[in-house]
């Protein structure tokens, strides 16, 4: 989602960032409104895609989407209907066509596929990439923890780090949280005292230990990074194990097994 | 029980897909009856089957079982009727010349889909997507609980999703395959629908390049997937969506519903027979692009539409325009409903 009051002249530069292929694109609308003849292919090319793009940058139309409709995070979606690959492509073939030496045709060729992999940005080196480590194409870290945690077909209430808070339901959804992926992306729930401590630096566990319990949380997964001011041991939570960079918690005063045994161990608790 | 995965996998996502697409294009012109297009027709009106089914079932309050049993049965149905209505007429499959350049062009959809497998994305609409499909299909209810933390929804933030069918339909396909949503969202869906891109940029360049300048077809496939591949210009590009989270409504849309949209504009201008089965098959990729995102109300109808008068001026035939009001029918109801959801 892109932040409120840009223009569409600086999405259009957000968008397509070293602007090589935008300009290629720009080139191509211009050579086959001179010189393709199809009527079909030059409506469906040339015409339709200026007309997206003048759409696209006209002030009212623009102005309309972006305020009234609420959708300023989100217009940059419009561009996905200007067909710029396509356009591009075709515009190149269109030209090599020209050429009659096919020796001249081929190393023409050759020439545009070094300048699009030198002008364009290689999509598998993108940073939101990562080695899948399991099927489910999510931390083999968070699999490892929710396994242990999930020792009954019940839910359990869990606090993960921002970090990985959005995995663990992708893997089971009896793993519950007192906050979700949410709070992280549309803002709901910021005021929650969890969170508001689990972000911190330094974590102060008295504190975070007593908030997660009187919110029946079962287990705490905290990042390595942070500093604890105190141990988890000393109020009601025990260490479980260490996954990766985190290292998880368990309640020892709560209930962890399966809901019809529930009685049975409420008798058991008043006893001792 | 693998097999039987596998078993339904190819019963759901290519057998469904090509019995109901073969409808379509036994009314196109012979040469753009080809395998591709069957499948990419088939599937795109499963969506929109499903997406009709989905939103009738949610109306009435119906769990996903019911749902599930529904969408199969009418699915099944219609796939047959389609195979014997179609058996009379039916047209040989065109296959494209196995040379050089279509190895080329099968290599790059390959390493895609070898690409897609291998590599993880650390993207946060998943949390949505497969969140909401896992939580369906645990619950076996629609959006009553909060797919983001698994407590009962106290707010209507969902609600500008509810029109989308996506998720819904990853939880539906996991049922029926006994997938996890994940694993299949991630691995199957996602490389299903990046053949399925890759065959629609195929079908394009048979629209882009006649019998004469046949052997530009492939290397112009090909130079397309080369250009997505290098088009990681920023995160908001189509490629970028294409090839990170192919299964999500957005890329859907990107991957499926555009060059579709693309492909049916090119052959209103080209065909020279009876149009109408395009401009039918365009009210069904209205409805499996609201499925996808409710954005596609907006950005579809726009594209369609002054797609449709651009051919208009193009081909200096107004026909074309008045014929796709019809088509877009549809998208006038979803953005009644749309108003009506968030109001």
């Amino acid at each position: 989602m892109l932040a409120n009051g840009l223009n569409p002249f600086e999405i259009i530069k957000l968008y397509s960032g070293n602007t090589t292929f935008m300009l290629m694109f720009a080139l191509s609308l211009v050579y086959l409104w001179v010189f393709e003849k199809d009527k079909v292919k030059k409506a469906v090319l040339v015409f339709l895609s200026l007309t997206m793009l003048v759409l696209f940058v006209f002030p009212l139309f623009a102005n309309f989407f972006m305020e009234r409709m609420d959708e300023s995070g989100t217009y940059y979606r419009f561009l996905w209907l200007v067909p710029t690959t396509i356009v591009s492509s075709y515009t190149v073939f269109h030209i090599l066509d020209r050429f009659k030496n096919r020796f001249v045709k081929t190393g023409a060729f050759l020439i545009v596929t070094v300048c699009i992999m030198i002008g364009g940005v290689f999509m598998y080196e993108s940073p939101a990439f990562y080695d899948a480590e399991n099927a489910y194409e999510i931390p083999q870290c968070v699999v490892d923890m929710c396994d242990d945690i999930l020792v009954n077909d019940r839910e359990y209430e869990v606090v993960f780090p921002d970090e990985i808070l959005q995995y663990p339901r992708l893997y089971s959804s009896y793993i519950v949280l007192p906050y979700g992926f949410e709070m992280l992306q549309f803002g709901y729930g910021r005021n929650d005292d969890i969170h508001a401590e689990m972000v911190k630096d330094t974590l102060d566990v008295p504190y975070l230990a007593a908030l997660c319990e009187g919110k029946h949380v079962h287990y705490i997964v905290i990042n390595q990074n942070k500093t604890l001011n105190g141990n988890f041991e000393d109020y009601n939570y025990e260490f479980v194990g260490e996954y990766g960079d985190y290292i998880m918690y368990k309640s020892t005063t709560m209930f962890f097994g399966a809901w019809e045994d529930y009685d049975e161990w409420v008798a058991g608790d008043e006893q001792s | 029980m693998i097999v039987v995965n596998i078993l339904q996998c190819i019963l759901y996502l290519i057998l469904i897909p090509f019995c109901i697409g073969i409808s379509f294009t036994k009314h196109f012109d012979e040469k753009y009856n080809t395998l591709g297009n069957i499948l990419t027709c088939g599937f795109l009106s499963e969506l929109a089957v499903f997406q009709v089914l989905f939103l009738l079932f949610y109306k009435l309050d119906k769990n996903l079982t019911e749902l599930t049993w529904a969408s199969s049965i009418v699915l099944i149905v219609i796939s047959l009727i389609s195979v014997i209505l179609g058996f009379k007429s039916y047209k040989k499959i065109k296959l494209p010349k196995t040379d050089l350049g279509f190895i080329v062009f099968c290599l790059f959809s390959v390493y895609m889909v070898v690409m897609r497998n291998l590599q993880g994305v650390n993207d946060a609409d998943d949390s949505f997507v497969i969140g909401n499909a896992l939580t369906t299909l645990t619950t076996n209810s629609f959006y009553k609980i909060d797919y983001y933390t698994g407590k009962l929804i106290s707010s209507e933030s969902y609600s500008r999703h509810m029109l989308a069918s996506n998720s819904i339909f990853i939880a539906y396909l996991a049922k029926v395959t006994f997938i996890h949503p994940t694993i299949l969202a991630h691995r199957i869906l996602g490389s299903f629908v990046l053949i399925l891109h890759n065959a629609l940029i195929y079908n394009i360049s048979i629209l882009l390049f006649d019998e004469k300048k046949e052997k530009y077809r492939p290397v112009f496939a090909s130079f397309v997937s080369l250009m997505t591949i290098w088009d990681f210009h920023s995160y908001l590009t189509d490629s970028t969506f294409i090839l990170t989270r192919a299964w999500q409504g957005k890329a859907m849309f990107c991957a499926l519903a555009i060059p579709a949209a693309i492909m049916l504009l090119l052959m209103m201008g080209e065909c020279k027979g009876k149009r109408i089965v395009l401009y039918i098959f365009t009210a069904v990729l209205c409805i499996a692009a609201v499925s996808m995102t409710p954005a596609a109300i907006v950005l579809l109808t726009l594209f369609m539409f002054t797609g449709s008068i651009c051919l208009a001026f193009g081909i200096k035939k107004i026909t074309v325009t008045l014929k796709m009001i019809p088509s877009l029918l549809p998208m006038a109801a979803f953005g009644i409903l749309f108003y009506m959801i968030l109001k």
